[in-house]
């Protein structure tokens, strides 16, 4: 994301005229609608060689055509 | 595309009542002006009658006196959008599902606009029984028709029954696809969509993290009102509504441009391509904001694509100041000059293929 590098925002939210994205969630979302915790995600995987890998791991699981014999035609 | 899970939960509303022996009596879904159309459109289609509320005057936000007026038993439920897409986050939305509940609807939501709520509002929260998400904008692919388009349906646990058929079932050893569900509303959709799509969004989450989707949530905001200041210093372009902060996205307008020069959105958006910008999102229909447009920066764009963005709009502002012509003739440096819309409005030459167009004026001579 371009401008999560840190000077880049501050001079954004400077802009806006606040401190932090904090103040500016306070204004639009009242607190009892605010989720309290992280979301409960697995670690993320930050290298695309991980990511590529694990991705086709799970493909790897589904059985085509070239794997199996197959009478449906292809043409 | 979005109606495909938003036709899903039209429908969930309508077995869920159908079963429980009051469809004949619940006809009404209740949706608002800003929500997406679709979320009338496919509860016309799906046999509803359609109840739609406008938002208060000054604030914009939606009316929660008109919800009071709206809900009774022929509620079949609700089918919001939150923010809505002036950008504006409903903080009664609470209320409303309470609201609807307890004259015996569903509450679905539409979460085309979650940019800016990932990791920070949920539907659970607000009391929503079921809830979409826009795989293209909001999980990473293009949107706005740049780019295949995918929704992500999910409902709660009570409703899981209704799902479109084939869910995915796993049997401890292998994965399959379960047609053999008595209620389920059926098959919306050909083949299984855009499965490439829903690849995508999920190779994307799993590299973004808990932390990573939280921060596009603040990005997309802040990048958003960012735009904002800089163009509200353009002159001719106005936020429409008194409520100061939005969430992803602001629908402007340019009618005080039109006013003054003649020169309105449909003009500005021919414009920006001579300028190398993709033209930009103007509104649904119909246009309660005069002269609209919604940009939505996201998460994706740099502060010096938002900023080059600006200039160009500054610029044509200034054209519109003092050449209007030069506008109402854009775009200028593209292939295609005006595409002649009002076809597309006349029914009787409407048609999806040149074959079928044929076919249509032979029948009607």
């Amino acid at each position: 994301m371009p401008n999560s590098v840190s000077e880049v925002k501050q001079e954004m939210l400077k802009e806006i005229g606040v401190e932090n994205s904090e103040e500016l969630y306070a204004q639009i979302i009242p607190d009892r609608l605010r989720l309290k915790h992280r979301m409960n995600l697995p670690k993320p995987l930050a290298a695309e060689a991980d990511l590529r890998r694990h991705v086709e791991q799970i493909l790897s699981k589904n059985i085509d055509c070239n794997k199996n014999l197959s009478f449906l035609s292809l043409s | 595309m979005q109606q495909e899970p938003e036709f899903s939960l039209s429908l969930i509303i309508r077995k869920f009542h159908e079963l429980n022996g009051e469809l004949g009596q619940r006809d009404e879904i209740i949706t608002t002006i800003f929500s997406h159309p679709s979320s009338a459109a496919t509860a016309a289609t799906a046999g509803f009658k359609v109840i739609t509320l406008y938002p208060d005057e000054e604030t914009g936000f939606p009316n929660t006196e008109s919800l009071k007026a709206a809900v009774s038993k022929h509620t079949a439920g609700l089918m919001t959008t939150n923010p809505e897409d002036t950008g504006i986050f409903n903080p009664e939305i609470d209320e409303w599902t309470k609201m609807v509940h307890e004259a015996g609807g569903l509450c679905a939501y539409d979460q085309a606009n979650a940019n800016g709520l990932l990791g920070v509002s949920r539907a659970k929260e607000s009391g929503f029984d079921m809830c979409f998400f826009n795989l293209h904008k909001t999980f990473s692919s293009p949107h706005g028709s740049y780019g295949p388009a995918c929704g992500a349906a999910g409902v709660k646990q009570e409703l899981a029954e209704f799902l479109p058929v084939p869910v995915v079932s796993f049997d401890g050893n292998m994965y399959h696809l379960d047609y053999d569900r008595p209620h389920s509303i059926g098959k919306v959709r050909d083949f299984y969509g855009n499965a490439q799509i829903v690849l995508r969004a999920y190779a994307w989450a799993m590299s973004m993290g808990a932390d990573g989707l939280r921060e596009v949530a603040e990005i997309s905001m802040i990048n958003n009102n960012y735009l904002e200041k800089k163009l509200l210093s353009i002159p001719g372009v106005t936020k429409p509504y008194k409520t100061d902060k939005r969430l992803d996205q602001i629908r402007y307008s340019l009618e005080k441009l039109r006013e003054d020069t003649g020169v309105g959105a449909q003009d500005v958006i021919r414009r920006v391509v001579d300028y190398g910008v993709q033209s930009y999102w103007l509104s649904h229909h119909p246009w309660v904001v005069p002269e609209p447009f919604t940009p939505e920066p996201c998460e994706s764009y740099s502060k010096a694509d938002i900023d080059y963005w600006v200039a160009v709009l500054a610029e044509i502002s200034k054209e519109a100041y003092s050449n209007p012509e030069l506008l109402k003739t854009a775009p200028h440096n593209s292939s295609i000059a005006r595409i002649p819309d009002a076809n597309l409005e006349d029914p009787a030459k409407l048609a999806m293929t040149w074959r079928a167009y044929l076919r249509k004026r032979a029948l009607m001579k």
